[in-house]
């Protein structure tokens, strides 16, 4: 498990560089694909709850110190999904196209809803989705979107990302 | 090594899974708790700053091919505005002449006035090198941090179309890039002032460049007298923004006859869109540089 978390930190951590400065430079209504979050669901999704939280917990905290994001809050969003992700494990054959779609529709769900309890529990000092704003929709369908080709890309490490046992 | 899943019998292992992730709950909720009370700044300082240098590495790989195939571009188009540059730069030192001439009689007559020290900002020029990674904080990147002299709450303006205005403030230093708080941020709070009619407010953003900037807070006798095109500036309170920066233009009013003040929509005087290139702004003294001139 430690090394899996490793390896997806890493990967997480490229992804969120590149995210921040090649994918801002493609932003549509001044938004990008959230694959950190894709990352997270494909290594939550093949491992379950245990490396899913671990793994968002701390690919969480790194995200909150390139963000101006409060530190602890995408510690907390991501530890939620991972773990939930990770319930998942096994449940669905994981195919190329509409298993990663789903897995990540719904992730980019869950996170709009955790993140709108979050903004109520401290009062909006934290921000949160609108369902009235395109940001929500327009992140979700860039998620969609990459989705497949992200596992597609993620499947080439699966000696590092999946388990032993899976290999 | 085998995995804790794969060791533990099935209910042992819900356990542990579900110990780990209270625990991790709450750690992490604390940490959310703290870090939202400004506790904690340093170390997601350090963090930051940790990220800074790989950041500025990735942006430069990302520019680098745009900026070879704009090099050969701009080859040519130099040839031309050298030549022309030329020209005016012969024109322009007929003008300093001048302005030499005009700067000595003012310090003259400051001096006559009684001036003694004039608070002025020295700008660092900074390059936005990318966006917050989440899509829900509207902050941005440049590419100077605290080895540039970069400090945390420093105003940072940028010019468009010939007028300077203001862009936000530095929340976040790391040691080669800083984090840049938009004024369209939700948490961006600025004193500021109608230009003509002098009434204050305090404009806030909408957390998207897209949405217009509102101006809160304006006493409500102020409605007969703000027009649409008025221009809002800061007003100077507090010690981040300077005095009379352009924050944007109203182009509507709010208001609720039961309500005690009025809100006033505004066009960012910055088109964020298009912006790639920032100031901030660094108080300093130069009374003295003044005299010596």
């Amino acid at each position: 498990m430690t090394r899996t978390v490793l390896w997806a930190i890493a990967i997480s951590t490229g992804a969120a560089l590149i995210q921040s400065t090649i994918l801002s430079r493609l932003s549509i209504l001044n938004t990008v694909p959230d694959l950190k979050l894709g990352v997270l669901v494909y290594v939550s999704y093949v491992n379950g709850v245990m490396t899913g939280q671990t793994l968002g917990f701390s690919s969480g905290i790194l995200l909150d110190f390139i963000s101006a994001a409060p530190l602890g809050y995408n510690a907390f969003v991501r530890t939620i999904i991972g773990a939930l992700t990770g319930l998942l494990k096994g449940t669905f054959f994981l195919d190329i196209l509409v298993l990663p779609m789903a897995l990540c529709a719904s992730a980019t769900i869950t996170k709009a809803f955790i993140a709108w309890i979050v903004s109520i529990l401290f009062a909006g000092t934290v921000p949160h989705y609108s369902l009235a704003s395109p940001i929500l929709w327009t992140e979700m369908a860039y998620n969609v979107v990459t989705a497949p080709f992200l596992f597609a890309f993620l499947n080439l490490f699966k000696s590092v990302l999946r388990p032993r046992k899976d290999n | 090594m085998k995995s804790t899943d794969e060791r533990s019998p099935r209910g042992g292992r819900r356990n542990v899974e579900a110990y780990a992730f209270a625990l991790l709950m709450i750690f992490s909720f604390s940490m959310l708790v703290i870090s939202t009370r400004s506790f904690v700044l340093d170390v997601k300082e350090i963090g930051f700053s940790i990220f800074s240098g790989a950041r500025s590495a990735v942006s430069a790989i990302g520019s680098f091919g745009a900026r070879t195939v704009d090099a050969v571009r701009e080859l040519s188009n130099l040839r031309k505005e050298y030549a022309e540059l030329v020209k005016r730069m012969e024109y322009y030192e007929v003008i300093q002449r001048d302005a030499a001439e005009i700067r000595k009689e003012n310090i003259r007559l400051r001096e006559q006035l009684g001036f003694q020290e004039t608070a002025h900002f020295k700008q660092i020029p900074a390059r936005i090198i990318g966006h917050d990674p989440d899509n829900l904080f509207s902050a941005f990147v440049i590419d100077k941090g605290s080895k540039h002299g970069i400090k945390r709450n420093m105003c940072v303006i940028a010019f468009q179309d010939g007028q300077q205005g203001l862009v936000g403030k530095v929340v976040q230093v790391g040691r080669s890039d800083s984090l840049v708080m938009p004024v369209y941020d939700v948490n961006a709070f600025v004193s500021s002032r109608l230009s003509t009619s002098r009434y204050e407010g305090i404009v806030a953003g909408q957390g998207n460049a897209d949405r217009p900037l509102l101006m809160r807070y304006i006493k409500k006798r102020a409605r007969e007298e703000i027009k649409f095109g008025d221009v809002v500036t800061t007003s100077g309170l507090g010690s981040i923004y300077p005095k009379d920066l352009a924050i944007g233009r109203v182009s509507k009013l709010v208001f609720q006859e039961y309500e005690t003040s009025i809100n006033a929509e505004l066009e960012s005087a910055i088109d964020f869109s298009r912006l790639e290139y920032v100031f901030a702004l660094e108080k300093e003294q130069r009374g003295a540089e003044v005299k010596n001139d």
